[in-house]
Order: C-alpha cells, then structure tokens, then sequence
C-alpha cells in the first residue's frame, strides 16, 4: 500500500482527485499501486501530519493562502526526504516551475486541468521511481557492509535518521545539558 | 491769343477737356471714367506739343528759344506721367491743379513769347534779334519777371518732385523687398505650423497607445491569476467527468447483470456486478460528484461573467454608472490576485451614478487594488471605501503594506517611475490613473502615505464633467 498526501486549498479538487484515485488503476509497466490517500486543505495541517506518518509522496497545489506548494514541500522535504514530491498547479508561472525544480527537486509538474491518465501515471511513475531508489541504497549498503565500508552501527543510525530525522543529533547545551526540539516543547 | 489759328484752337480744346475732368470730378464719377478722360488730355498735350515744336522750327524761331521750349514740353509730360503713376490720396486734386496752373502759365506766358517771336520773323526781323528783344521785352515788366519767376518756381518744384519721384521708387522697391521676406516669414511660419500640428497629433496618438498597451499590461498581470481561478474548476469538473464515465460503465455492467439474471442467468453474476460497481458508494458520491461539477462550471461561467463586467466591451465611452457596482466587478477580477495576500474589506457608502467612462474607472480601481496588493509583503488588509462629498463621489483604496516614502510619494505620477521588479510593473499605472481622473474625468487624486504606514488613495470625481470626453 503506498500512501500519498494531497494537498490542495480548494476542497473540489481534492474530492475530484480522491474519486480519481480510488477507481482508476495507478499503473506503471505491469506493477500496479494500491493507494491509500489523505488530503488536506492546510498547508500547516499537511505539515502536522507528516511529522508523525510517514508517506511516500507528497501532491500539492502551488497556490495557496498559508504557504505555497514551493515552501511546503521544502518543509516536508526536511522531514520525509525520501517520499516523492509533485506539484499539480493551474498557475503556469515560470519562476514558480524553475524554483520548484531547483530548490526542492520536484519529481513532476503537472498542470491544471491535469489529464486523468498523465496524472495516474506521473503518481505511478514516482512511486516506481522512489521504490527503485530505496533499493539501490538499501542494496549498496548491504554491499558496504559486506565490505567492512561501514560498520553495522552506522547502517542503524542511518535507518533511525530516516525514520524520524535529527533523532541522532544531540543538541549540547552550554553547560552540558542536552536542549530538546524547540518544536517538542513548544507543543508541551 | 497768340494770334496763330491752330496753337490757339488746340489751346481751347485743351482747357475745355481740363474742365471737363474737373467737372467729372466733382461728380464722383468713377475712377476709370476720369483716368481715360486724363490719358486723352495727355495724348492730346502731346500732339499739340508737336505742333508748337514743328510751328517753332518751319518759322525759324531762334534754336536757343527752340530747345527751351521743348525742354518745358518735355518736363510737363515727365511730371504729368509720374503724379498719374504715383497717385496720392489727393492725387488727383493736385493733378488737376497742377495742369491748370501749368496750362494757364504756358498758355500766357511763353506760348505768347513764341507767338511774338514769330510775328517778328515774319515782319522780316531775323530770329536771334526777335530772340533777344522777347529777352529784354520791358512793355510789361510785371507780368515778365512774374512769369520768370514762375518759371523758375516750375522748376524747383520739379526738381523736388523728381527727387520725390526717385524716394517713392526707392521706397517701392524696399517695400516689394519687404512683402517679400514677409511672404517668406509667412510661408516658413506655415509649413512650421503644420509640423507642430503632425508633431501633436502623434503625441496624442501615442498617449492613447500607451493607455492601451497599459491597460493590456495589467489584463496581463490578472491573466496568470484568472488563468489559476479558471484552470482550478475546469480541473476537477473534468476529472469528475472522467471518473463519472468509469461509474457509468459499472452501473451499465450493472444494468446487464440484471438483464441476464431476467433471462435466467444465475444471481451469483448480478451480486458480483454489484460489488464491483460498489453501488453503495456510487449512490453517496453519484450526486455530489454532479452538484461540485455544475458548481465548478457555474464559477467558470461568473469569472468570465466577471471579466466581461470589468472590460465593458459591451459599452464603452461615457455614460451614467454605477460605481459601487464597477468597484464589485473590479474586486471579482482581481481578488485571485488579492486573496492571497489579503483580506478585502468593502465599507461602500450609498452614492449616486455618475457620468464617466466606467471602462476607465475599472481601470483605475484595477491599478490601485494591484499597488495594494503587491504593497503587502505578507498578509494584510485592504479597505475599500466611497461616498459623496463636494457634488461628487469618493472612493479610497488604503492597505495596510510597507508604505512609501515622501521621496517615492511625489514621483509616483510621473511616467515609468516604479518601485517594483523589472517584469512586475510598466511604471505606468499611477501615471495613467492620474490621467483618467484628472485630465479626462476633471476629478482629484491624492495619495496619502508614509514609510511602513500603509498607503491609502483618494479619488474623487465630479458628479457630471465635460472635461475630455474623448472614449478610448
């Protein structure tokens, strides 16, 4: 089950999308995804809900009041940088596709009005993408560890990391202490 | 009388034909009635010369006597020629005066000298003693040295006519001169005209260009937001459709498991149609799907609506409008590119129509809320007002952005002058604003602002102008 999040400040667009996904096939050569969805209307909500589930690709619209897809994606790139990122946009601003493609390295832009079928396959093709890529590393390392290039520990930290970022980072106090996330305390 | 037939019978018809343009005269006849009459005494004075002068000779009048004689003929037909050529305004009193005084002086005076003269002769006396006798003559010394003197005074009167005569010409040919530079002038100052005239008339045409490509700049800048706004509905309504196909197909498949059930197929084959289709869900989703894609359409239908409302390009040029309502269908356009930045909020008091090119004013409305908008870095607010003051409506449009500075304040009406990115903005909003209210509309715009304290603009306009009517 890959899981995907939309996001998108126009709730129409996000129920359309949801239809789409749910009868159409996500299909790539002969592998097909089965696909768990959630949307949001929120970019703060989107983000609030990536920092406790993981996904494995992130869809959002460029326009929004909060925050644009641009800086969204940036912020969920920091948390899950390894989930594919797409942008699905009616506003075809060029600086806009330049920064995305740039600053966060989206996998796909897709225009609005998308064709049902380019969308399908462009979520199909990242996924498979994405896929590809864990395995490769998830190999390489495997052959690294064969090697004695790195030590067992370090493969788990690096698991960890991934899991739940800046968990291997102690941040050091002046006096010795350790400091907890800002984040963590804040939220009490 | 001097006594010969012929000299005097042509003396008489000469005074006759001076009485006769005397009389004319005074009768006001017309101009070339009285000029013919004087051409004819010339011609006449002329060829009764000649008979003097052929008189003189054939009786053997002394030469000296001969030559002076012509000299005064000749002087006479001078002087005549130029006083006709020369006319004054009383030029031709003093013609008239002048050949009667002359005629009468000649005609008494050395006409007479050459009668005696030639009486002499023919008496026997040679002609150099007749000559000098008609000299020393002392029977009426009175009338002699008067008509010496008069001679004399012929003379200098002449001469100072001659001089007078050779000024006029002088002075004719400065003045030909003069019309003639003056004609030059003209002609320059003409041709001069004319360019200024082509000059401004392409000024004005490049003024209403550059309010056009103005207006299509800022069309321009809210495409990319319309283009968002109508690119959203047409999205999901077509992906909708899309799904629906797919649900249609099911229920169809459906429909058929029904059919061959009838017909005496097993159930098992209706039950698994029905499961496929996952008909529950269908009769959920079936009608929202419907309802969201004719709302999709509807919005569709009121941007362009919005948009047409904007332009006017169903009625142009002045008329009485609505402006609340241009300010609402300015808002509808541009809120794509407000809504992102900040919150509208409409304080539109009750105010009469007004005579204006509402076209113009939206475009104007346009300019203002976009300034708004790009002014607010993050989020703010943005107010819109109006009411009536001074026989005339206000609108103002303030937001709550970073401001500007005085320096900034007193050129944002000059053409070009911008703040924005290159890309952003042409420079000529504001410059085209003050335009339309002030010069086309006889309307006030004053803007209000100061370093990181908003910036709130005033318009004012007349309730009925007839400044600048001109549509565009």
């Amino acid at each position: 089950m890959s899981r995907i999040l939309i996001l998108d400040d126009e709730d129409s667009i996000l129920k359309s999308l949801k239809r789409l996904l749910r009868v159409a096939p996500c299909t790539v050569g002969n592998k097909t995804f089965a696909l768990e969805v959630e949307t949001f209307g929120s970019p703060l909500e989107a983000i609030e809900r990536a920092r406790h589930e993981p996904f494995d690709l992130f869809l959002s619209d460029f326009r929004m009041p909060e925050m644009d897809g641009i800086e969204f994606l940036k912020v969920v790139k920091e948390i899950q940088p390894d989930a594919a990122r797409l942008i699905l946009s009616g506003y075809a601003d060029l600086n806009a596709l330049v920064r995305a493609v740039n600053e966060i390295g989206i996998d796909r832009f897709i225009g609005k009005p998308w064709n049902d079928y380019e969308l399908l396959s462009a979520i199909a093709q990242s996924l498979a993408h994405r896929e590809l890529m864990l395995e490769n590393r998830q190999l390489a390392n495997l052959v690294r560890l064969d090697m004695g290039d790195i030590t067992p520990e370090t493969l788990e930290a690096q698991r960890l990391e991934a899991l739940e970022p800046g968990i291997t980072q102690v941040n050091w106090g002046p006096d010795g202490s350790v400091l907890l996330d800002a984040d963590l305390t804040n939220r009490g | 009388m001097t006594g010969e037939t012929i000299v005097d019978g042509e003396h008489q018809q000469l005074v006759r034909i001076i009485n006769l343009v005397i009389e004319r005269q005074s009768q006001n006849s017309s101009k070339e009635d009285t000029q013919s009459l004087l051409d004819k005494l010339v011609k006449y004075a002329a060829m009764h010369f000649a008979h003097e002068e052929t008189l003189m000779v054939s009786s053997g009048c002394d030469p000296r006597f001969v030559e002076a004689h012509k000299a005064i003929h000749r002087r006479f037909a001078q002087q005549v020629g130029r006083m006709c050529e020369f006319p004054s305004d009383k030029g031709m009193e003093h013609l008239l005066r002048f050949l009667t005084s002359w005629l009468a002086q000649h005609i008494l005076g050395i006409d007479q000298s050459m009668a005696r003269q030639i009486r002499k002769i023919r008496r026997g006396v040679t002609a150099e003693s007749a000559y000098l006798e008609e000299k020393e003559i002392q029977t009426d010394p009175a009338t002699s040295s008067l008509i010496d003197a008069m001679n004399a005074l012929y003379g200098v009167i002449a001469a100072r006519n001659d001089s007078l005569f050779e000024l006029n010409r002088g002075l004719d040919a400065q003045v030909s001169q003069r019309t003639r530079e003056l004609a030059d002038a003209n002609a320059r100052l003409t041709s001069d005209q004319a360019k200024l005239v082509e000059v401004l008339n392409k000024y004005e045409d490049t003024q209403q260009k550059l309010l056009q490509s103005e207006k299509l700049a800022a069309i321009g800048q809210l495409a990319a937001g319309v283009a968002h706004e109508i690119n959203n509905p047409i999205g999901f309504v077509n992906s909708n459709l899309g799904t629906l196909k797919t649900y249609i197909s099911h229920l169809l498949d459906v429909v058929s498991a029904y059919e061959a059930v009838g017909k005496g197929a097993d159930v098992t084959v209706l039950a698994a149609a029905i499961k496929k289709a996952d008909l529950d869900f269908l009769r959920e989703d079936l009608p929202s799907l419907l309802t969201e894609s004719q709302a999709g359409l509807s919005r569709v239908t009121k941007i362009v609506q919005d948009l047409k409302d904007f332009s006017h390009v169903d009625q142009t040029g002045r008329q009485l409008a609505n402006l609340n309502a241009a300010m609402e269908s300015t808002l509808n356009v541009v809120s794509n590119e407000l809504k992102y930045k900040a919150e509208v909020v409409r304080e539109l008091g009750d105010i009469p129509e007004v005579d204006c090119d509402p076209a113009q004013i939206n475009q104007v409305f346009m300019n203002l809320l976009v300034n708004a908008a790009h002014a607010i870095e993050h989020r703010g607010t943005i107010f819109v007002r109006s009411g009536i003051a001074d026989d005339g409506v206000w609108f103002e449009v303030e937001d709550t952005g970073k401001g500007m500075s005085d320096a900034v304040m007193s050129r944002i009406f000059e053409p070009f002058f911008t703040t924005k990115a290159v890309g952003q903005g042409t420079g000529l909003g504001l410059s085209i604003s003050y335009d339309i209210i002030v010069k086309r509309h006889g309307g006030k715009l004053d803007v209000f602002s100061g370093e990181g304290k908003g910036a709130r603009f005033r318009i004012w306009l007349p309730k009925s102008s007839n400044v600048g009517a001109e549509g565009v």
